[in-house]
């Protein structure tokens, strides 16, 4: 018989009390580096994998940008968003087609050792990401953010580093090119 | 016909499900070690290349000499290039440090084995003189001991420490569970065992990709008076993330919906839209609930809110401002 098991789970959350409020609170508190790991480390990994569209290397490249941040952590961490110095990281690594075949050749070798990969989404919505992919890299990157993590137009310029005007155009031109190709109605506006 | 909107909400929602029935990814230090790893690994393959490649020009250049002996002017001869000794890097910053002399020799249980494609004792088959030469390949494998416990305890606990040594900057799992390893090459996992006999198994593996097996088989035994499940402990018990939303409309000024559900003990609960914003506090037993306000949302069109849980887990609702 071997052994079965379960590796224990170390994760310790602080404690606060529930604080409903009508709006953001404008205050961050400056959190250390693996909390900030763990908080934003699944949403990451969504984002990596709408862009990239690769199951095994979504994880790597999401790690790869947090080991960005690590590295870079005594000037990150003190940004008002450091989630948006990760995710424009994250965004720039997955539409790179050359930096993202050699995660997935990395991701994959290490599968042979026994890794998972991400569950493969139902074909209609992997029809979607695919053509999302398909976009300009800056279309598809506002895209995502838009639909995936429900970012407003301020967020992503903020994490594309652009303007909220051109983050409208790329929203604008992303959503009809999407809807002409998916055949929809395009729906309201961003 | 469906909207683009409605589409997008669903494929996003499928990425998210994706994601939070995935398995758990690796943990922060596990992913800098691989990192750090593959570096070390592409650099020692970088160097094999160059290796090989100047073993192969020289050959390549022998043979030609040899054909056209004295017909052609002696050709000159171009300085090799320098070999680099594969980068190591250091735990603490990245940087890249001087290459570890140190290298140990096997020793207890461990079951070694090498790349047997490897040869570093190779000489170039060819008459050229050359300054360089290819640094010797680490083939050998990293130490791995199991201190504790040892080969045949009876155990009557099911969570068990496994610990031992290992080489330096080498990583150690037993199956998909990596060990922690500190810097002196330390090792420690912890393993829930299942009663009866157990065989645990592991494999460390150094920088160079060499492995090193070794393995106990351990007992544990049934307790009359207790059951096999592990001892409590100070955390908190699992509690899988739900939720779920009161109205889902409302015509009140300013609109807000009640949001609730569970999820793990002490975990922060965020609720957000493009026209509200709300937090809470899973308490002692997983519950939490928040009422969120949305002062600006248009009336008689539908807004998406997500309620995300800090581990990742997401479920989105949609609410309506009717009046």
């Amino acid at each position: 018989m071997t052994a079965q098991p379960d590796f224990a789970a170390r994760s310790a959350k602080a404690g606060r009390q529930a604080e409903p409020t009508a709006a953001p609170a404008p205050v961050r508190a400056v959190v250390a580096f693996e909390t900030f790991y763990q908080q934003e480390l699944k949403a990451v990994i969504g984002l990596a994998y709408a862009l990239s569209g690769s199951r095994s290397a979504a994880e790597d490249l999401a790690q790869e940008a947090f080991i960005a941040a690590h590295k870079q952590w005594e000037r990150v961490g003190r940004y008002d968003a450091p989630g948006a110095w990760v995710r424009r990281v994250v965004a720039n690594l997955s539409v790179s087609m050359f930096r993202r075949a050699v995660r997935e050749a990395k991701a994959l070798a290490r599968l042979r050792h026994g890794d998972a990969v991400l569950p493969a989404l139902p074909a209609e919505d992997e029809e979607f990401w695919t053509a999302v992919r398909a976009l300009p890299r800056r279309q598809a990157q506002a895209i995502a953010l838009h639909y995936l993590e429900d970012r407003s137009v301020a967020d992503i310029a903020d994490i594309l580093e652009c303007t909220e005007s051109t983050v409208k155009v790329h929203l604008h031109k992303g959503r009809k090119r999407l809807a002409e190709v998916l055949g929809l109605e395009a729906g309201e506006e961003a | 016909m469906t909207t683009l909107d409605a589409r997008a909400r669903r494929a996003s929602m499928a990425i998210y499900d994706s994601v939070a029935t995935a398995s758990p990814a690796v943990s922060f230090p596990t992913a800098l070690r691989r990192h750090r790893i593959a570096q070390i690994t592409a650099g020692v393959l970088a160097t094999a290349a160059v290796v090989v490649l100047i073993a192969l020009g020289a050959l390549v250049r022998t043979q030609a000499s040899g054909d056209v002996a004295d017909s052609v002017p002696p050709k000159v001869e171009e300085p090799a290039p320098e070999v680099v000794p594969p980068p190591v890097f250091d735990d603490t910053d990245g940087e890249q440090a001087a290459p570890d002399p140190e290298s140990t020799e096997p020793t207890g249980q461990v079951e070694g084995s090498t790349d047997p494609q490897v040869d570093p004792g190779a000489e170039p088959t060819t008459t050229t003189t050359t300054t360089t030469e290819a640094p010797p390949a680490d083939t050998r494998p990293p130490i791995l001991t199991i201190d504790s416990p040892e080969d045949g305890t009876h155990l009557e606990a099911a969570e068990v420490r496994f610990s031992g040594t290992t080489e330096p900057g080498a990583i150690v799992a037993a199956g998909r569970w990596f060990a922690d390893v500190s810097a002196e090459g330390r090792w420690s996992i912890v393993l829930f065992l299942t009663e009866g006999a157990n065989h645990v198994a592991f494999v460390a593996v150094d920088a160079a990709g060499n492995q090193a097996r070794a393995a106990v088989t351990v007992h544990l035994d049934p307790s009359p008076t207790t059951t096999t499940r592990p001892p409590k402990d100070d955390r908190p018990p699992a509690v899988a993330f739900t939720a779920h939303n009161v109205y889902g409309e409302c015509s009140e000024t300013p609109p807000f919906d009640v949001y609730y559900g569970t999820a793990a003990p002490g975990a922060t609960i965020t609720v957000r839209s493009e026209f509200g914003f709300g937090s809470a506090t899973a308490d002692a037993e997983g519950r939490w609930e928040v009422k969120v306000f949305f002062p600006e949302a248009p009336i008689g069109t539908s807004i998406l809110v997500i309620v995300r849980d800090d581990e990742g887990n997401a479920t989105r609702f949609e609410f309506v401002r009717t009046g």
